[in-house]
């Protein structure tokens, strides 16, 4: 595996206090956050996308984290878009509750980027403390600190 | 859609991994799958040879009290067993076939028209009940060999493997071409004549395309029967011999002798083919007729029984005088025709051998009587082989290997050599027809017979092929990929309406991480927008559309894009390359 060091504005959004009590609302919340983004041209068709991708097989990995993404014609460049619940909600199943929601828009020509991105936000979760950190991270900016560290440990690691 | 939507196979996760790895590391494409194709079609081949042999055993045994070797049966025979065990045979024999034609009409298709005329699809339940019917004949003395039905059935579980793989007619007529090479190499034991009787008689090709199939299926064959049972050589010889300048003489006359007999045995052949077609008989009595003259021959010169091997074997041992030969000669030329001619199902290749032995034999005595230095009747004997097949078949480089892996004696190449060439020359230069002409030259019509211009994708495609939902899970993406060895797989919705494809180069660095398997499916890693044929394009277009992509395979869809089939770059080019040699420019 090529060793990557992960770009931390690669990260375009964190925000700590989502109040969405549903998935859609959610994500909508999140992708307001690239409204506006030059790689995201329409934040409406990567909505659609994002959902429908939703409906087919909920992103939630089971340890109170999901990962909404979808490759999108109307995004230019992979773009990542973090955050936080206030209360928990249930994404795929009343056993599945989540807290902390990464929104990933990726190109259709980007599939390569895409895996590896999924791959290291799943090991960045398995593997280290890194849920609790965000947990406990009091700033958007602590959130970021601790979330690309572990994202770097993983590539290292790999 | 004959598509496959059964469970992948299922492995445990570290086998599943190390599999994975080998087959990143094979990364198999369509040449590679028909080589592993191949190897099961030869291992196949060599059970469905030696299923045939055991039968014709016990049958044997049933008749006439003996298992091995029927000249040595029928010289403990008395001269009326001799006579009347061969008319029940085919008498019964007879009965069975008219049976088989009765119930299937079909016309029962051989292996060499399937290969050389047809795609490949042998009619399997004719097939077996014709070969059922030949165990008779052949198995109660018939002067006639037991290697062809023995090779058609090796060829037919060939083409029912195709089938069942729904390959394309390219495909599925190399995999009958394995099919037979594998059943001559498990027949002979000879594993690279095999494949060369295939490429060089049936196919016309020794292109590699083919041939390392063909060898792969061959030699896996002859293994297989090494394994499973002694695997002898069929002639040993064990005679030190080095083949001089002075030589040379001896051994084209010897071809020339060969070059001319070859072609009068065909002739004589056909004549009693035709004799029977006009006798007002049904064909169980015919055959009964047939069976008869063998009979009454075979009742004053047991030795004509078989297949010729065991007399052979004798000549090169030196335990036949010459007038015993002259007279084996004469008698199993006679035999051979009245059995064949009369409707047995049965090979003619073995007593073509010992027809070219006996001229061989003879001539070399007459040389030795001469004085001649390298006149050897037991090395004439085996190059006379040589000599009667390449003239009788046209295939000079079959005939070599063949007979050079029949005696596995590498100091007979040359004069082999020079008697199989003189002969195939001499015999084309008196107009002679090759030995399987007939067989080469009729059969059924079929994809490679029709013009290049008119043919569609839909009709040389490969209907059988893995398929993923969008919401494959990603664990299932890689055992898909796993028990399909392919370099992509398509991706269909609930409709069958295509929506892209997942390529192996794409995720091969993920499919061992446990922890894709549950987060990703295949609609995140599908390519949509990949180059896919029409089924009704014409195949022009279908090169054109290789031409332009570095994949070896490409989705074919119809008008609706619901996904067909998928079509193989080998696939096409083999097909063009047979439609090209059918059809000359």
């Amino acid at each position: 595996m090529v060793f990557m060091e992960m770009p931390d504005n690669r990260i375009e959004s964190i925000r700590l206090d989502l109040h969405g009590d549903g998935v859609e609302s959610v994500i909508t919340e999140l992708l307001e956050a690239l409204r506006g983004h030059s790689c995201v041209a329409q934040p409406e068709l990567l909505l659609r996308a994002i959902l429908e991708r939703e409906a087919e097989m909920p992103t939630s990995l089971g340890l109170g984290v999901a990962m909404p993404h979808a490759r999108c014609a109307s995004v230019s460049g992979m773009v990542v878009s973090a955050g936080r619940l206030l209360r928990p909600v249930a994404w795929g199943g009343p056993d599945r509750m989540v807290r902390h929601v990464f929104l990933i828009g990726v190109p259709l020509h980007a599939i390569e980027d895409y895996l590896k991105l999924i791959q290291r936000f799943t090991h960045a979760f398995k593997r280290s403390k890194l849920l609790a950190h965000l947990d406990a991270a009091g700033s958007p900016g602590q959130y970021r600190e601790a979330l690309v560290s572990a994202l770097n440990q993983s590539a290292r690691i790999r | 859609m004959s598509q496959d939507l059964r469970d992948p196979v299922k492995l445990g996760p570290w086998m599943q991994r190390w599999a994975l790895r080998v087959l990143q590391f094979l990364k198999p494409g369509g040449y590679q799958k028909l080589l592993l194709e191949a190897t099961l079609v030869g291992v196949l081949g060599a059970f469905a040879a030696l299923a045939f042999k055991y039968a014709g055993m016990a049958i044997e045994f049933v008749f006439t009290g003996h298992r091995e070797g029927l000249v040595d049966a029928f010289r403990d025979l008395s001269a009326w067993q001799r006579f009347w065990i061969p008319v029940a045979g085919g008498l019964i024999s007879g009965v069975l076939l008219l049976f088989t034609e009765r119930l299937q009409p079909r016309k029962a298709t051989d292996y060499m028209e399937a290969i050389a005329l047809g795609n490949g699809d042998l009619p399997v339940r004719a097939s077996l009940m014709r070969a059922f019917a030949s165990l008779f004949s052949i198995s109660t003395g018939a002067a006639i060999g037991r290697e062809g039905p023995l090779v058609q059935l090796a060829a037919v579980q060939a083409s029912l493997f195709g089938r069942i793989r729904r390959g394309s007619p390219a495909r599925r007529r190399l995999l009958v071409a394995c099919g037979s090479a594998a059943g001559i190499a498990a027949a002979y034991n000879t594993p690279i004549a095999g494949a060369f009787f295939v490429a060089e008689i049936i196919l016309g090709s020794i292109a590699m395309e083919s041939l390392g199939p063909l060898l792969l299926a061959s030699f896996v064959s002859a293994m297989t029967i090494r394994v499973v049972t002694p695997g002898e050589v069929l002639f040993p010889l064990e005679l030190p011999f080095v083949l001089g300048l002075e030589d040379l003489p001896l051994f084209m006359l010897l071809g020339v002798g060969c070059g001319l007999a070859a072609p009068a045995f065909i002739a004589f052949l056909s004549q009693a083919k035709r004799g029977f077609a006009r006798l007002p008989f049904p064909l169980p009595l015919r055959m009964a007729i047939g069976a008869a003259v063998f009979g009454l021959i075979a009742s004053r010169i047991p030795e004509v029984a078989g297949n010729g091997g065991t007399v052979i074997r004798e000549m090169m041992q030196g335990g036949l005088t010459r007038d015993h030969v002259i007279l084996i000669l004469i008698c199993k030329v006679v035999a051979v025709a009245a059995v064949f001619g009369s409707g047995a199902i049965g090979g003619v290749f073995t007593p073509s051998l010992l027809i070219g032995a006996s001229l061989g034999f003879l001539l070399g005595a007459a040389g030795q009587a001469m004085g001649y230095p390298a006149a050897d009747p037991a090395v004439c004997a085996v190059v006379g082989m040589g000599g009667l097949l390449g003239a009788a078949t046209q295939a000079p480089l079959m005939a070599i290997l063949m007979v050079f892996e029949m005696t596995r004696h590498p100091d007979l190449i040359m004069p082999l050599m020079a008697t199989a060439v003189t002969a195939q020359v001499v015999a084309r230069s008196v107009g002679g027809r090759a030995l399987y002409a007939e067989s080469l030259k009729s059969g059924p019509r079929s994809v490679f017979d029709r013009p290049m211009g008119e043919l569609t994708v839909r009709e040389v495609l490969r209907s059988g092929f893995s398929v993923l939902s969008p919401v494959s899970r990603f664990s299932e993406v890689a055992r898909r990929f796993l028990s399909a060895q392919e370099s992509l797989l398509p991706v269909v919705d609930a409709g069958r309406v295509l929506k892209g494809i997942v390529l192996l180069e794409d995720v091969e660095p993920y499919l061992k991480d446990p922890h894709l398997a549950e987060v990703l499916i295949a609609r995140d890693l599908l390519r949509e927008g990949f180059p896919s044929l029409r089924a009704d394009q014409g195949l022009f277009d279908a090169m054109k559309a290789f031409t332009a992509t570095s994949h070896n395979v490409l989705p074919v869809c119809d008008d609706a894009g619901l996904l067909v089939g998928m079509l193989e770059r080998n696939d096409l080019f083999m097909l063009v390359a047979e439609l090209a040699r059918r059809q000359p420019l």
